[in-house]
C-alpha cells in the first residue's frame, strides 16, 4: 500500500513546484492540462469504467462555461453562485442528453453523443443574442478570492486553484470507482445483460453515469471560461471532445490517473504542435491509430503491467480490446 | 412561380447524394458492426482522385471509375490490414482506430491538394441548365437523380436477388449461424467493405461537380451520414434510401422555408426515430 | 503483439519529448529562404537596436485546416518581400516567426504571452481570426505586446492601445454609394443570401441598412445559408428573375465556391441584373476552376485587382505570378502589412521599444501603390473599396477593376450596438 502513497506524494510535489520551474506563459498550458484532466475524468466515467466511450462531452463543458459566463457579465452574479449554476446546468443537459442517447449503446451510442454535442454547437452559434454567436464572450475576470492575499490574475495563483479543485474531483473520482455504485458500472461495462440477469436496473447506473460525467465537464468548463477570460462555442465541438477521449484510452481507460497522464501529454503537444509539424491533425491521428493497435490498456495499464506489485494482479489477455472492455476492475490507481 | 417543384427536385438530389454515401456504410455496419468513420474519408479522397484524373485525361467517365476503383481498393486495404483483427465484439476500437484514420486522411488531402475549393467540371452535355417545361433545372443534378435512382436499384438487387446478396443478409441477421452454415465471412467482410468503399468514392466523385472538394467536406457529410444510419437504421440498403429521402426532404424544406433553423434541421428526424423506434425504420442488425 | 505494444509508449513518449525538446521558434517555411540574423536571443527594446539583433515579427494565424491557405499565403508573401529588400528593415536583420494559434482563444493566449515574454518580438502581426480577437479583445488591450491587425473583419472587435486594424472591416463594406451604384444599373430588387453566423449577419445588416436603401432598392428575399452548406438549390430556386433583380449578401470560402458553381448550374446569371458580393467571395489565387464559374460575378473589397491601373503595382503582380504561379488577391494584404511596418521602421529607426510611439508611427498614413490609407483615432484603417467584375482574360479567371469608392470608414468610438 505504501507504493502508491509514495507515488501520490511524489506527484502532488511536483504539482506544486512546477508553476515556479517553468517559464510564466507556461503555467496557463499547466491550468488548462488540469482542466482538460477534469474532462477526460468525467468521460473516463464513461467509457472507461461503463463502456461507453462518448463524443460529446464538450458539449456540456460549454454549456457550464456559457452559463457562468453569461450569469457573471450580464447579471453580475457572484462567481460561487455562477460556479454552481454551471455546473447544475451542465449536469441538467446531461440528464436530458442522458435519457436521448441511453436509448442505444456501443457505437450508435458515441453517434448519438456526436449529433447532440453538434446541436448545442449550432445553438451557441446562432444564439447570437444571448452568446454573441462566433465572436464569443469576452472580459471574463478571474474569480475575487478576497480572503486570499494573492490575486486570481496571477497565472500561478489561479493554477493552484484550479489544482485545488482537480484534486478534489480526483479523490472524489476514486472513491466513487471503489464504490459498489463503481463496481456495479464495471460489472455493466464488461457484460451488461448478465448484470441485468442479476437484478441490476443497468440502465439508472449508466445514466447515473451519464450525468455525473456531464457534471465533471461543467466543472472543467466553469474553470476554463475564467482561465481564458472567454467563451466560444468552438469549445462544444468535436474537436476537444475528440482530444479528450484521446487522453482516456492513451492515459489509461479504467484507471483513476489515467486522464491526468493523458491531458498532461496531449494537451501541452497540441499547443506545441505547431514548433515541430504543421500537421497536428496527422499526428493527432496517428496517435489514434498507434494507441488502439498497440497499448489499448493506455500508459498507466501498460505500466501497471510491467512494475511487479500485488501477487494477485491478474494476468493481461493479448485482446486488443482489453483497455476500453475490461480494465480490471477495482484497481489501486 | 410555383417553386415546390424545384425544391422536391433539390431534395431528390441531395436524398440520392446521401443515399450513395451511406448506402455502404449502413451494410457495413449492419453486417460487421463496424461504424468505419473514415468513411466520409472516401467520400472526400473519391472526390479529390476523381479531380486528379480528371485533370490529365478531361475523361468524366474515366475520373468517375477512377474514383470508385482507387477507394473499393482502399477499403480493402483498411478493412485487411487494420480492422480484419478486430472481432465482432471489439465496437469500440474499431471506431477510434478508423476515427484516427478520417483525421490521418483528412491531413493528408490537405497536404496533397491544399485548402482551396476545387471544382470537377462535368462533361458538356451535362453542364448548364435543362429547361422541363415549366421549370429550369440543372442538368447535372438530374443526371445525379439519376445516377443515383440506377445505383438503388442496383444494389437493391444485388442484396436481394443475388447469391452474394443473400450471404450478406445471413450475416447480417446472425454472423455466427452464417459461419456454422459455411459461408466465409472474412472474404465476404473484406469483399462488402470494399463495395461500400467504393460506392461512398463514387458518391464523392459525383458530388465532386457541384458540391465542390475541399478540405472540411469529409466532417460537413460525416455527421450527414450518421443521420441517415439513425434513421434508416443499419444493416439495409432499402433502409438507406428511405431515410436519405426523410433526411434530404427536412434539410431542403427547411432551408427554404425556415432558414432560421437550418443547423437543426436534421436533428428532428434523428430525435423523432430515437424517441419512437431506436433501432431505426428498417434496421436489422441485433 | 505483445513486442508491438512494448515500443508504443517508449514511441509515444519519444514523440512527445520531441515535441518538447524543439527550439522555441517555429523554423520558416521551406518554399521562401530563412532570413539570415544573428542566433543570439535580443531582449528587445533599445540595446536591441543598436547591436544589429533582429527585428522580430510574429506572425499569429492558421497555417492549417481549411483557412490554412491564408495564413501560409500571408507569410510566403511577407518573407518574399523581405527578401527583396535584403531581410532587412531601417538597417536591421528581420525575422519572421509563423506562429499557429489553431483559431482556438486558448493557444491564441499562450502563444501570444511566449511571443512576447519568451521570444521578445516586436510586432505580433494577427491573430486572422475574428472569434479570437472578439473574444479575447480586453485580453490582448491588457498585454504590453502590439498587434497588427491584417484580418479581423468585424466591428465587434475595435483595436486599443495597442493595436492598428488595416483591413476593412464588414461596415467598412457599407456604402451608400455602392447602393447609387445599383440604382444606376436598373436595379430596383434585391435578394440577399448569408451565411448565418456573426460574420455574414455584420455584413448583410450593413447591406440591409446602408448599401441597399441609398439606391431605393427593395429586398424581396433574405436567405440564410448554415455555414459548410451543401446545397445552394433550395436558395436559389426561391429567387425572382428579371433584370431589375441584384443577388447579394454574405459569401465567401467553399460556401462560395460551390454558389458560383451551383449557380451558373441553374442559369442564374442569365436571369438576373447583377450577382455581386463583398469581402472575400472571389479572390485572385483562389482555384482557377472556381473562379471560372463566377465568371460574371462581382465582388467588391479592399483587395485592388490584378490590373489595378498603377505601373509600381503591375510590377508587383507580374513578380509575384512568377514566383507565386497566381495572381496575388489575398496576398495583397500581405504586400499592404509589409509596407506598412516598413514605414514604422523606418519612422522610428528600427526601435520599437516604446510602445507610444510603434503604434502613433503604424497608424501614421501610408501611400500604396493601389491609394492612400489612413488611420483614424481608434486605430480602423479609411481607405477604398473596390468594385471588380470576375472576368476570364486570356485563359486566366481573375477581377477586374470597374469603380472605385474612395474613404470608406466606419464610426469612432465603437458605438454601443456593436460591443459585446
Amino acid at each position: 500500500m505504501t507504493r502508491p502513497l509514495a507515488a501520490a506524494a511524489a506527484g502532488l510535489t511536483l504539482a506544486a513546484l512546477l508553476p515556479f520551474a517553468v517559464p510564466a506563459y507556461f503555467v496557463d498550458i499547466l491550468s488548462r492540462v488540469l482542466v482538460f484532466a477534469m474532462l477526460a475524468m468525467g468521460l473516463n466515467l464513461l467509457a472507461g469504467y461503463a463502456g461507453l466511450p462518448s463524443l460529446g462531452q464538450a458539449a456540456f463543458m460549454a454549456t457550464g462555461a456559457y452559463t457562468a459566463a453569461l450569469l457573471i457579465r450580464k447579471l453580475e452574479v457572484g462567481f460561487a453562485a455562477a460556479s454552481l449554476a454551471g455546473v447544475l446546468l451542465a449536469a441538467a443537459v446531461g440528464a436530458v442528453f442522458g435519457l436521448i442517447a441511453l436509448r442505444a449503446r456501443g457505437a450508435t451510442f458515441l453517434l448519438i453523443t456526436l449529433a447532440l454535442a453538434q446541436s448545442v454547437w449550432a445553438v451557441a452559434f446562432t444564439w447570437r443574442s444571448l452568446t454573441r454567436g462566433d465572436d464569443g464572450l469576452g472580459s471574463i475576470p478571474r474569480p475575487e478570492l478576497g480572503w486570499l492575499p494573492w490575486p486570481m490574475a496571477d497565472a500561478r495563483a489561479y493554477y493552484f486553484l484550479v489544482l485545488i479543485v482537480f484534486l478534489a474531483l480526483l479523490a472524489a473520482f476514486a472513491v466513487l470507482v471503489r464504490s459498489p455504485f463503481g463496481l456495479a458500472l464495471q460489472g455493466i461495462r464488461d457484460n451488461e445483460q448478465r448484470m441485468r440477469s442479476l437484478g441490476y436496473n443497468t440502465w439508472l447506473y449508466l445514466y447515473t453515469a451519464f450525468i455525473i460525467a456531464a457534471g465533471y465537464a461543467g466543472v472543467a468548463g466553469v474553470l476554463r471560461a475564467y482561465l481564458v477570460g472567454a467563451v466560444v462555442p468552438g469549445w462544444s465541438q468535436v474537436d476537444p471532445s475528440a482530444e479528450a477521449l484521446l487522453m482516456v484510452i492513451m492515459g489509461g481507460p479504467g484507471t483513476v490517473i489515467g486522464p491526468l497522464v493523458g491531458a498532461a501529454i496531449i494537451e501541452p503537444v497540441a499547443e506545441m504542435a505547431n514548433l515541430f509539424t504543421r500537421h497536428w491533425p496527422l499526428v493527432l491521428g496517428a496517435l489514434y491509430v498507434v494507441v488502439i493497435l498497440g497499448a489499448p490498456e493506455g500508459i498507466v495499464g501498460w505500466l501497471r503491467r510491467r512494475l511487479p506489485a500485488r501477487a494477485s494482479r491478474p494476468a493481461a489477455s493479448e485482446r486488443p480490446s482489453e483497455g476500453l472492455a475490461a480494465a480490471a476492475p477495482g484497481e489501486a490507481i | 412561380m410555383d417553386t415546390l417543384p424545384l425544391t422536391l427536385l433539390d431534395a431528390l438530389s441531395l436524398a440520392m447524394l446521401l443515399f450513395l454515401l451511406s448506402a455502404g456504410l449502413s451494410i457495413t455496419f449492419g453486417l460487421m458492426r463496424v461504424l468505419n468513420m473514415a468513411h466520409a474519408s472516401f467520400y472526400l479522397l473519391g472526390g479529390y482522385i476523381g479531380l486528379a484524373v480528371w485533370s490529365r485525361t478531361a475523361n468524366f467517365g474515366l475520373a468517375l471509375l477512377a474514383a470508385a476503383a482507387s477507394m473499393a481498393l482502399g477499403g480493402g486495404l483498411l478493412y485487411g490490414v487494420f480492422l480484419a483483427r478486430f472481432s465482432k465484439e471489439d465496437e469500440m476500437p474499431q471506431v477510434l482506430l478508423t476515427f484516427g484514420m478520417l483525421l490521418i486522411a483528412a491531413e493528408a488531402a490537405m497536404i496533397v491538394w491544399g485548402g482551396n475549393v476545387m471544382r470537377l467540371p462535368p462533361p458538356a452535355l451535362l453542364q448548364g441548365p435543362a429547361e422541363l417545361g415549366a421549370v429550369t433545372y440543372p442538368r447535372y443534378r438530374l443526371f445525379v437523380i439519376a445516377a443515383g435512382l440506377a445505383m438503388a436499384v442496383a444494389l437493391s438487387l444485388l442484396i436481394g436477388r443475388t447469391r452474394l446478396g443473400a450471404m450478406v443478409r445471413a450475416g447480417v441477421d446472425d454472423t455466427e449461424t452464417a459461419q456454422t452454415i459455411g459461408l466465409n465471412m472474412p472474404r465476404l467482410f473484406l469483399l462488402v467493405f470494399g463495395l461500400g468503399s467504393l460506392v461512398a468514392g463514387l458518391a464523392g466523385a459525383l458530388g465532386a461537380p457541384y458540391l465542390g472538394v475541399y478540405p472540411g467536406l469529409d466532417f460537413d457529410v460525416l455527421l450527414l451520414a450518421f443521420a441517415v444510419i439513425i434513421v434508416g437504421g443499419a444493416g439495409s440498403v432499402e433502409g438507406a434510401f428511405v431515410a436519405s429521402l426523410l433526411v434530404a426532404l427536412a434539410d431542403t424544406l427547411t432551408k427554404t422555408y425556415v432558414p432560421a433553423l437550418s443547423y437543426f434541421s436534421i436533428y428532428v428526424p434523428m430525435a423523432l426515430i430515437l424517441a419512437f423506434r431506436p433501432r431505426g425504420l428498417l434496421g436489422r442488425a441485433a | 503483439m505483445k513486442a508491438l505494444s512494448s515500443f508504443v509508449v517508449p514511441m509515444i513518449v519519444l514523440l512527445v519529448a520531441c515535441g518538447g525538446a524543439a527550439p522555441a521558434s517555429s523554423p520558416p517555411a521551406k518554399p521562401a529562404p530563412s532570413s539570415p540574423g544573428p542566433a543570439a536571443k535580443t531582449a528587445g527594446g533599445a540595446s536591441a537596436a543598436a547591436a544589429g539583433n533582429p527585428i522580430k515579427l510574429g506572425i499569429m494565424a492558421e497555417y492549417t485546416g481549411p483557412f490554412g491557405v491564408n495564413g501560409v499565403r500571408i507569410a510566403d508573401t511577407l518573407e518574399w518581400l523581405a527578401q527583396q529588400d535584403g531581410n532587412q528593415l531601417a538597417g536591421r536583420p528581420v525575422r519572421f516567426l509563423r506562429t499557429e494559434d489553431q483559431a482556438k482563444v486558448d493557444v491564441f493566449q499562450s502563444e501570444a504571452r511566449r511571443l512576447i515574454e519568451n521570444e521578445k518580438v516586436d510586432l505580433i502581426l494577427g491573430p486572422i481570426n475574428s472569434g479570437i480577437a472578439s473574444s479575447a479583445q480586453k485580453w490582448m488591450n491588457d498585454q504590453p505586446g502590439v498587434f497588427v491587425m491584417w484580418e479581423i473583419g468585424t466591428v465587434q472587435y475595435y483595436p486599443g492601445d495597442n493595436a492598428v486594424r488595416s483591413v476593412a472591416t464588414s461596415w467598412h463594406h457599407a456604402l451608400p454609394s455602392i447602393g447609387q451604384y445599383y440604382a444606376e444599373q436598373g436595379i430596383k430588387r434585391a435578394v440577399t443570401i448569408g451565411l448565418d453566423y456573426a460574420a455574414g449577419r455584420d455584413f448583410v445588416n450593413g447591406e440591409m441598412q446602408k448599401v441597399l436603401p441609398a439606391g431605393g432598392v427593395q429586398v424581396v428575399r433574405q436567405s440564410w445559408v448554415p455555414i459548410g452548406n451543401a446545397d445552394f438549390g433550395p436558395v436559389i430556386s426561391q429567387i425572382p428573375t428579371g433584370q431589375d433583380v441584384l443577388i447579394t449578401g454574405a459569401l465567401w470560402a467553399a460556401d462560395a465556391g460551390r454558389f458560383m458553381q451551383q449557380a451558373t448550374d441553374f442559369g442564374l446569371k442569365n436571369k438576373v441584373k447583377l450577382i455581386a458580393f463583398p469581402t472575400a467571395f472571389a479572390n485572385d489565387d483562389d482555384d482557377q476552376a472556381v473562379l471560372k464559374a463566377g465568371e460574371g460575378m462581382y465582388v467588391y473589397n479592399e483587395m485592388p485587382p490584378p490590373d489595378y491601373p498603377n505601373p509600381e503595382y503591375q510590377k508587383f503582380v507580374t513578380a509575384y505570378r512568377q514566383k507565386f504561379g497566381v495572381n496575388p488577391g489575398y496576398a495583397t494584404k500581405a504586400y499592404l502589412t509589409y509596407l506598412q511596418v516598413k514605414q514604422a521602421a523606418e519612422a522610428l529607426k528600427g526601435d520599437f521599444s516604446d510602445r507610444k510611439k510603434t503604434i502613433e508611427a503604424l497608424r501614421a498614413p501610408l501611400k500604396t501603390p493601389f491609394g492612400d490609407i489612413k488611420f483614424d483615432q481608434c486605430g480602423n484603417a479609411i481607405r477604398s473599396i473596390f468594385l471588380k467584375e470576375i472576368k476570364a482574360a486570356g485563359g486566366v479567371a481573375q477581377t477586374s477593376m470597374v469603380k472605385d469608392f474612395p474613404d470608406a470608414s466606419i464610426p469612432c468610438p465603437q458605438p454601443a450596438e456593436w460591443k459585446g
